[in-house]
Order: C-alpha cells, then structure tokens, then sequence
C-alpha cells in the first residue's frame, strides 16, 4: 500500500513538471512579446537576449498610442466588428429561432449550408468577394469589410442561436401566446431575456472572429480610412527594418483586449463549445 | 378551396428567415458559383469558356505538386501532434489529485484566443536567427551549438510552422478533451475499480469509446483549419522557403492577378474542406 502511495505521488510530481513544461512553453512567446515591448531601441536587439530590461520604459506605447496607426485601426476595428456583430446577431438570431421552431421546406438543407459555410476557406471567399464589392465600391470602406465579415459570423451565430433557442421549452411560448402575447412579443419578453447570457457569447465570440480577421482585411482594405487591428499590426513588423518594439507593443494594445473579454465569458464560451460539439 | 402554398409554419418561418437567407445567399452561395464558373473559363481571354484548360495547366506546373506536398505535411504532421498533445494536457489536468486545474486551463487557454495576426507576429520575432530568444534559449540549454535559421531556409521554415502551429492549436484540443472527460460518468469507474480494473483496461474500455466523437469532431475541425490556415503561414514567411500551402497558393496567384491559376487553386482547395466538411455534417446528422 506504502509502495503504491509512493508510486502514486512521484507520479502526481513528474505530471506538475509537465504541466510546468507546458506552461513555460505556452508563456513564453506571450512574455517575450511583453518584454520587447518595454524594451528601448537600444536593448531590443541586444546580444545575448534579455529577459527583464536594463532600462524599462513605455517610450514604445507612446509611440503606438499616439504617433502609429493602431488607434485609428483599433476604432476601424470597433465598428467594423460592432456592425457585423449587430447584422450577424439580427439575421442569424431570427433564422437560428426558425430552424428551433417552425418546420419549413428546405430547413434541414439551409441549416447544413449554415454548418458547412462555417469550414469555408476564407482565401476562396476573398476572389468573389473582392470584384462583387469592387463592382459597387465597397472596398476599403468598414461596411464592406462588415459585410465582408458577415460570411464568418452569420453562419456561426445561426448554428449558436439554433442550438440555444432548441433549448427552451416550447411550452413557455404557448403559455404566453394563450395569454395573448403575440408572437413578438413573445419573443421579446419571454424568449430573448432568459438566452441573454448566452446570445451575448454569441455575439461577443462573432465580434472577436472580426476582430481578429486577417484574410478578407488583407484584401478588402488598404488605406486608414478601413485598415484594421491585424493589418495594422502586420504592416508594422513588414517594413524592411522592423521596429520591434513598437511591434511588440501594438501586439500588447491588440490583445489585451481581447483577453480580458474573453476571461469575462471564458465559462459560458467553453461550455458553448462543447455544447456544440456534442450536440452538434 | 384555394390551394396554400405555403403551409401555416412555413408562413410563420418566412419572415424570420429570408433576410438570413437572401443574405447567405448574396455573400456564401454565389461567391461559390462564381469562383466555380471564373475556373472554367481563360480570364486571360476576356473570360471565355475553356473547359478543363486551367486545371489542364494547373496540373501540370511543378509548383502546383509542390503545393500539394507541402499541404499534406503541414496538415498531417500539425493535427496529428495537436491532437495528441491536446488530448495529453487534458487528461493530465483531468487526473485526480492534481491541483490548480483551473489555472493550468486559463494558462493554455490564453495561448488559444490570443489574435492570429499576434501570434504568428510574435513567433516570427522569437524565431529570428540572430538574437533571437528561441535560439538563445536552446543555446544556452545546449540543445544546439549554431543559432538555428528558422524561418530563413527550406530547411526549417516548414518545421518551424507546423511546431507554431501545434502551439496554437493544442489548446483547443485541450479544452474540447476536458469539456469531454467531464462529462464521464464517474460511477463507472467506481465500478471498475471496484472490479480491480488496471488503468489500461478503464482507458480502453471506459474513456477511449466515451471520447469517440469529441475526439472525431476535435480532428475534423483541425483537418479543416490546417488546409484553410492562412495568416500564419502568409506573416511567417509569405510561402516562402517551400512553405506554400493550398490557401498560399490562391492568395499569391489572386495577387499577381493570374485568375486561372487562382480559381482553378481554389477550387481544389475548396473541394479539399469539403471532403472533411460533409464528415462533420454526416455526423452531425446521425446525432440528431
């Protein structure tokens, strides 16, 4: 039994040091990034490297804060991701509350368009994409880039808003109606606040597939009045002599973000997650 | 009696439906047709039909066989070792009497959501041949004697990838795993051991067929993210250094403007998801 027990504790050490292991390695790029970032000039290529700066200084977030074009494509970013999430949210919740509720002809073929339009390769998209939106002078424009966006993020908060709305009871609904509800309103004061949490996930996740979006943006615009976050940032590390460190930070100001709201849902987004795995 | 052609559901489902509907229609359905059609034709030509010409040529250009292999390898080698790893830190994580669980998630969890763009940016800043922290740090760990030319020669540039590539994605696998060992019953186990089970034969028996379709789902989606991965591959190193895949492929021809090439690219590239897009949906069916 001693044998076992000792057994069982080397055991339980040597898979914290795997962990340990896996987590130096999953850190380690984010806190180089961290580290770059409060570097000066000077320290930034310094050989050998260094992990903590001599001289720590935020000369480079000043730099990226206020003399790049990071602000101007984080505010590109907000709306663009604000409009594609507001569409994606409107039409994709509705016909996500029709394929739950209504039997229709052609329900079971649009709601498999909508699973297999989720696995599309973007680089495909972009061609057709591109000379539609050329045709009516929608490119370098935010709202070409929203509807541009449309094509990840309907098709995902549909199958989402399918799934939650499956998941109320049909009997509140006419519970309601009996009590001369009509449908709208039905929706609207019985339906819509108990799957808040959940649509706003939903929303929350559509919002971030755009934020994070690089290969429509990289064909879609091309000036400051549409270049988001992901372009932004690339054009910074392209330059012939890369500056790393304003690299480095614009890096920081585009995550963080999106950490600290990812953080915020992470329970409710993993669930959803496997939910979706599972039920498909 | 006037014949309805529409039935009571079917009236009720319209509104709700159709703005959706026109929309993918607008944005999904006809950009498919479209880059179906621009393959069939020579945009060389003023768009004139040419049958199987592009895919003729495509064929037949050593580049385009290049591409394929390299498709293969990145796909292959980066879901292969995603998955096991994933699968490995959840079932670590998982075990009973390890503690912090929810940090060890929340860390590996942050290294997933973290933007594409940032990602591969960073990567390509810890890979640089000189001075660059990854090769100082396998330096001074001994591991290699001559920084190492990462992402600048044929040589390692793929290697490099496809290790980034598992760094990203593992942790998705970690967490679908999780949210899968979760859901086991624990009284079977209890039982088992009860009936002096060894661990194998409850990993056999009781976990491997339980975790059969999240692990199929798991594997599907990173089938799929492989062949359509873009940004890491075009930030890291453009295609260059023998690293072009399928999506490279597109974008660099659709950038020089050789729609033939491109159209004809994608659709391969297209019909490459598919096969493992109607996977997913056939089993999605069958849950239903």
């Amino acid at each position: 039994m001693n044998r076992k027990k000792f057994y069982e504790h080397a055991l339980n050490i040597l898979i914290y040091l795997v962990l340990f292991l896996v987590l130096l390695i999953t850190i380690i790029p984010i806190g180089w990034v961290l580290s770059t970032s409060i570097k000066p000039t000077a320290e930034v290529f310094a050989n050998p490297p260094r992990w903590i700066p001599l001289k720590p200084t935020l000369s480079n977030y000043n730099n990226v804060l206020f003399e790049s074009s990071i602000p101007n494509a984080f505010k590109n970013s907000l709306l663009v991701g604000a409009m594609t999430t507001f569409i994606a949210l409107l039409l994709g919740g509705s016909a996500g509350y029709a394929f739950a509720r209504f039997s229709f002809r052609g329900s079971k073929v649009l709601s498999l368009f909508m699973l297999i339009s989720q696995m599309l390769p973007l680089t495909v998209l972009m061609i057709p994409l591109y000379y539609m939106e050329n045709e009516v002078g929608m490119v370098d424009t935010k709202l070409g880039l929203a509807v541009a966006h449309l094509v990840v993020s309907l098709p995902l908060v549909t199958w989402m808003a399918k799934g939650y709305f499956k998941g109320i009871p049909k009997e509140i609904e006419e519970a309601a109606i009996m009590d001369g509800c009509s449908t709208m309103q039905t929706i609207i004061k019985i339906v819509l606040p108990l799957l808040k949490p959940a649509l706003a996930a939903t929303g929350i996740y559509a919002f971030i597939s755009s934020w994070n979006e690089f290969a429509l943006a990289n064909v879609l615009t091309r000036s400051p009045r549409s270049i988001t976050v992901p372009i932004a940032l690339n054009e910074f590390s392209s330059f012939f002599k890369v500056d790393w460190g304003s690299t480095m930070a614009a890096a920081m100001v585009i995550t963080i973000p999106v950490i600290v709201v990812f953080m915020m849902v992470q329970k409710q987004f993993v669930e959803g997650l496997a939910a979706g795995a599972v039920k498909g | 009696m006037k014949r309805q052609i529409l039935t009571k559901d079917e009236k009720k489902a319209l509104p709700f439906i159709l703005p959706g509907v026109i929309v993918t229609a607008l944005l999904i359905a006809y950009p498919l047709i479209y880059i179906f059609r621009m393959s069939f034709t020579d945009q060389s030509a003023g768009g004139a039909f040419a049958g199987f010409y592009n895919y003729q040529r495509l064929f037949h250009n050593p580049q385009f066989l290049k591409t394929v292999v390299n498709t293969i390898k990145w796909t292959l080698s980066t879901v292969v070792f995603s998955f096991i790893l994933g699968t490995l830190y959840a079932m670590l994580i998982h075990r009973k009497g390890i503690r912090f669980k929810g940090f060890w998630r929340s860390i590996i969890f942050i290294a997933w959501i973290i933007p594409g763009v940032v990602k591969a940016t960073a990567w390509k800043w810890l890979l640089t041949t000189d001075g660059g922290m990854a090769n100082h740090i396998l330096q001074s760990l001994g591991l290699i004697k001559e920084p190492v030319p990462w992402l600048t020669t044929p040589q390692f540039a793929m290697l490099s990838l496809i290790i980034v590539q598992i760094w990203a994605c593992s942790p998705y696998v970690m967490l679908m795993m999780t949210a899968g060992l979760q859901q086991l019953p624990a009284d079977l186990y209890e039982s088992a051991d009860l009936d002096g089970a060894s661990w194998w034969q409850k990993m056999r028996y009781i976990t491997m067929p339980l975790l059969k379709d999240i692990s199929f789902i798991c594997i599907l989606m990173l089938l799929v993210w492989a062949i359509n991965e873009f940004s890491l591959i075009w930030i890291m190193t453009s295609g260059g250094q023998n690293t072009t895949t399928l999506s490279l492929l597109v974008y660099n021809q659709f950038k020089i403007l050789n729609l033939n090439g491109a159209s004809a690219s994608a659709v391969m590239q297209l019909l490459t998801t598919m096969i493992f897009a109607i996977l997913y949906v056939k089993f999605v069916i069958k849950e239903d």
